[in-house]
């Protein structure tokens, strides 16, 4: 009977680590004054030559393991037909508000994030590093159901074997759009449990969101640190072409495609330098978006606040006003014009840290004329911006450092305290309409008031893939008095 | 009365703020293996084995903290930059790339002659006859690290090539070139080990040593402190030189062969492998660390030809590098500058031959 391919693969790994075994390294010991380790008998023994029956020993030995691993492999061993890394993350959330609640009541435990992630090698170029890769990860927030995240497929066009010369590399299918420094953060730069208020906020969230579309990134002019193996081009820019529709859209809504730049600068220094770290970045995308003007009974409420405002823009005043008429507004659909423009600077030279966004947006809108008794058009401008200053105390962010031979699980614990501030004004021209439109406080709020938001926390990174964050926020939203406070505890773990 | 009281507040105010100025852990960089072990050979391994650094540092309850990287030299250096270790050792290319690009490393032993033996390893079954059969095929090093400089000093010199340019480069680490070696995704190692040799995956191409090729087998390695850590705590560099020098001149010993062959096989290599990796030299003339015309050299050459193959851009000596003055007085106290004295005559004899 002749072993089976799988077998002879088995025999040969099984001989490779009997070969291996350092047979003579047993312990020694200090035996003298002097310090000078002697052999022991032991020792003596372990270096002795094999006999007939130790070989048959091992042979036995062989064949017991050799059964062992072609059992587990055929019956335990999950199969794929391409390499494959699984990652996942979990999230385990306690949210505290403060002040007085309504249902839903938000002080409860959640699970705000569930992630699954498939990534490998389609094709693997062993001449020039040109790999053809696949990413598929799916998630689920607060508990909803799982949808697809990430679904694309990557190729490197140059030779990413030398660290001296330019990448290029394009993927296409559903991914992030590559705007903006904070959206495209990971942990080392961005600290905080939740992102800043424009990154998830009406005008600017569609960009740091994902979509289906094409995404060029590439480099020049790489500064390399042999002595580090470090790598910092001199310009890296990533381009993206997208529906705009957003993800998990089977077909496009729009008429025009969303495109997407983003460019970013370093100094061409070396790691040692105090400028290492620090990057210079603009982001821009310019798409179309269907606006939806929902019909129906839109206002009034029989009593309702209003804000009377000069013609600067100030308010002179508000009050209670009893509205006589309800209005009847049709529903209507308009194309508007989106762009977004980023700028940004980072300085992430662990362990101080600091990050600087400022964000400006534009799209066409409507809003109802209550004197037309039409919607009508207006171009909203959005601001938003955001500083963060942040400590890296640890090796979390160290990868060489990590990386040690170790005898247990061993792993350095890394604080990350940080402060934030972020604002969004989403309409910057809302009192112009206030006094045309009928708007409620709570609406109001909802369509163009500015919020400033301070965030104050720590990250405690205690494990290789395991961190506890806490973060206090606090949060002024104009023209309301009331202040939001929330405290944040959130377990973050993954594989 | 109250004179002798105040005395006494005053010395134990004394001994507190002297008590406190050591440091509480002293932490130690060193070049990992494949086979992910936490120990190293030569006088280090010595003196892991025998917790020399504990025992001497014990009193004062300083503890000591070893790290092994498995990026060799390039994580040291991170882990220099970045102030998580105080004490370390890496080959030529990482140490003087890291001072190059202004780490405020000072070396402060000196350095053995020998470099033992390295290996050029090809798949067995390989086409590969001859080193010039190397032209245009793909050769894996762990780049930043000693093989680097090795190799382009390799091609310039024994292939007329440019390193660099000729050959296709893959920077590996040795456990993953060894793999990629056997599986065929490349066709020759630069800095193999012989285990692979033994398992029957590959052969040697060509075995490089300070004799054979000497532009290239004589690699420098360092090992230094920070000069943080000089101004802060010279004692402690002192004492901890004066037990490097200490179990240099116990280990290094003609009867301890077999101990120091004994000691390589900690970090996972076959007992084989050691002592084929072995030049064959004089165990005092390769290993003992001096600090002379011999290492000096080496270290100049070495950034030179750093240099010119465009690894580092900015040049230093060895000597604005060296901080000798713990290392002077503890072979002083210890008394080895006579015991070593035929050492340092026989390498300032191989010196001449250097320059």
């Amino acid at each position: 009977m002749h072993p089976s391919g799988s077998s002879r693969k088995a025999n040969l790994v099984l001989a490779s680590i009997l070969i291996s075994l350092p047979f003579g390294a047993a312990s020694a010991q200090d035996d003298s004054d002097s310090g000078i380790v002697i052999d022991t008998a032991a020792q003596a023994a372990a270096n002795a030559p094999a006999t007939v029956g130790d070989v048959d020993d091992a042979r036995k030995s062989t064949l017991i393991l050799d059964e062992w691993i072609n059992r587990t492999l055929e019956r335990t061993i999950p199969k794929t037909s391409r390499p494959l890394n699984l990652s996942g993350n979990i999230s385990t959330r306690y949210t505290y508000i403060q002040g007085k609640q309504a249902t839903p009541y938000y002080n409860s435990f959640n699970i705000p994030n569930v992630s699954l992630g498939f990534k490998g090698i389609l094709f693997k170029d062993y001449e020039n590093s040109k790999n053809l890769t696949y990413s598929l990860g799916f998630s689920s927030a607060n508990g909803g159901a799982p949808t697809v995240a990430d679904a694309n497929i990557g190729y490197s066009l140059l030779s990413t074997v030398d660290l001296r010369n330019p990448s290029l590399n394009i993927s296409i299918g559903q991914q992030k759009k590559p705007w903006g420094q904070e959206a495209q953060a990971d942990a080392e730069a961005q600290p905080s449990v939740s992102g800043s208020t424009y990154l998830s906020s009406v005008g600017v969230s569609d960009v740091s969101a994902r979509d289906i579309g094409v995404v060029i990134k590439g480099d020049i002019l790489p500064t390399v640190d042999y002595g580090y193996n470090y790598r910092a081009p001199l310009l890296a820019v990533s381009a993206g072409f997208f529906n705009g529709a957003g993800a998990n859209v089977s077909a496009d809504n729009n008429r025009d495609k969303e495109w997407v730049v983003r460019a970013v600068l370093a100094p061409p220094v070396g790691y040692y330098n105090f400028l290492r770290g620090l990057t210079i970045g603009a982001s821009f995308a310019k798409s179309e978006k269907n606006i939806i003007a929902a019909g129906g009974v839109l206002t009034p409420a029989k009593t309702i606040w209003l804000y009377k405002t000069n013609s600067a823009g100030t308010k002179t005043d508000s009050g209670k006003v009893t509205v006589a008429d309800a209005v009847k507004a049709p529903s209507d659909t308009i194309s508007g014009d989106r762009t977004r423009l980023g700028i940004d600077i980072s300085y992430i030279r662990t362990p101080v840290n600091l990050t600087v966004e400022g964000v400006y947006a534009t799209q066409d809108s409507v809003y109802w004329d209550k004197v037309t008794k039409s919607f009508s058009p207006y171009h909203r401008r959005s601001w938003g911006g955001s500083v963060t200053l942040f400590l890296n105390i640890g090796e979390q962010f160290l990868k060489g450092y990590r990386e040690q031979a170790r005898p247990d699980d061993w792993w350095p614990i890394t604080w990350q305290p940080f402060f934030r501030i972020d604002g969004f004004d989403p309409d910057d021209d809302i009192r112009g309409r206030w006094d045309t439109t009928y708007v409620s406080r709570g609406a109001a709020a909802a369509a163009g008031a500015w919020q400033l938001v301070g965030t104050v926390g720590g990250n405690v990174f205690f494990a290789r893939t395991t961190k506890l964050q806490v973060n206090y926020r606090w949060k002024k939203t104009e023209d309301f008095p009331a202040k939001f406070h929330e405290t944040l505890v959130q377990l973050s773990y993954g594989f | 009365m109250k004179t002798r009281t105040i005395l006494g507040l005053i010395g134990i105010l004394s001994l507190a703020a002297g008590a406190a100025d050591v440091p509480k852990v002293i932490r130690l960089g060193w070049v990992g293996n494949k086979y992910d072990k936490p120990f190293t050979g030569g006088v280090v391994g010595y003196i892991q084995e025998n917790q020399l650094w504990e025992k001497e540092f014990a009193k004062e309850g300083i503890k000591i903290e070893w790290n092994f990287f498995k990026g060799t030299g390039p994580a040291i250096n991170e882990a220099v930059a970045n102030g998580k270790i105080d004490f370390a050792s890496s080959g030529d290319l990482p140490s003087t790339a890291g001072r190059a690009g202004g780490l405020p490393t000072r070396v402060i032993v000196g350095g053995g002659a020998g470099g033992g033996k390295r290996f050029i390893l090809v798949a067995a079954g390989s086409s590969i006859r001859r080193p010039a059969d190397l032209r245009g095929k793909r050769i894996s090093f762990q780049k930043g690290t000693y093989a680097h400089l090795a190799w382009d000093r390799y091609a310039r010199d024994v292939l007329k090539a440019d390193g660099e340019k000729s050959f296709k480069l893959y920077s590996l680490t040795s456990g993953d070139a060894e793999v990629a070696l056997a599986s065929g995704s490349v066709d020759a190692i630069y800095g193999g080990s012989l285990d692979l040799v033994y398992k029957g995956q590959a052969k040697v191409l060509d075995t490089i040593t300070a004799d054979r090729y000497p532009t290239v087998g004589n690699n420098a390695g360092s090992t230094y402190t920070t000069q943080q850590f000089i101004n802060k705590y010279p004692d402690i560099v002192y004492r901890w030189v004066k037990v490097y020098l200490k179990a240099a001149d116990d280990l290094y010993r003609k009867e301890n062969q077999s101990l120091i062959w004994q000691l390589g096989t900690k970090s996972g290599s076959s007992l084989k492998s050691v002592k084929e990796s072995d030049d064959g030299g004089d165990v005092r003339q390769q290993n003992l660390p001096i600090f002379d015309d011999h290492y000096k050299i080496r270290v100049d050459k070495a950034i030179a030809d750093e240099i010119s193959f465009r690894l580092i851009r900015r040049p230093f000596t060895a000597e604005s590098w060296w901080d000798r003055r713990f290392y002077d007085r503890a072979l002083s106290e210890l008394k080895l500058d006579k015991k070593w004295a035929d050492i340092y005559a026989w390498r300032a004899q191989e010196a001449k031959k250097l320059r």
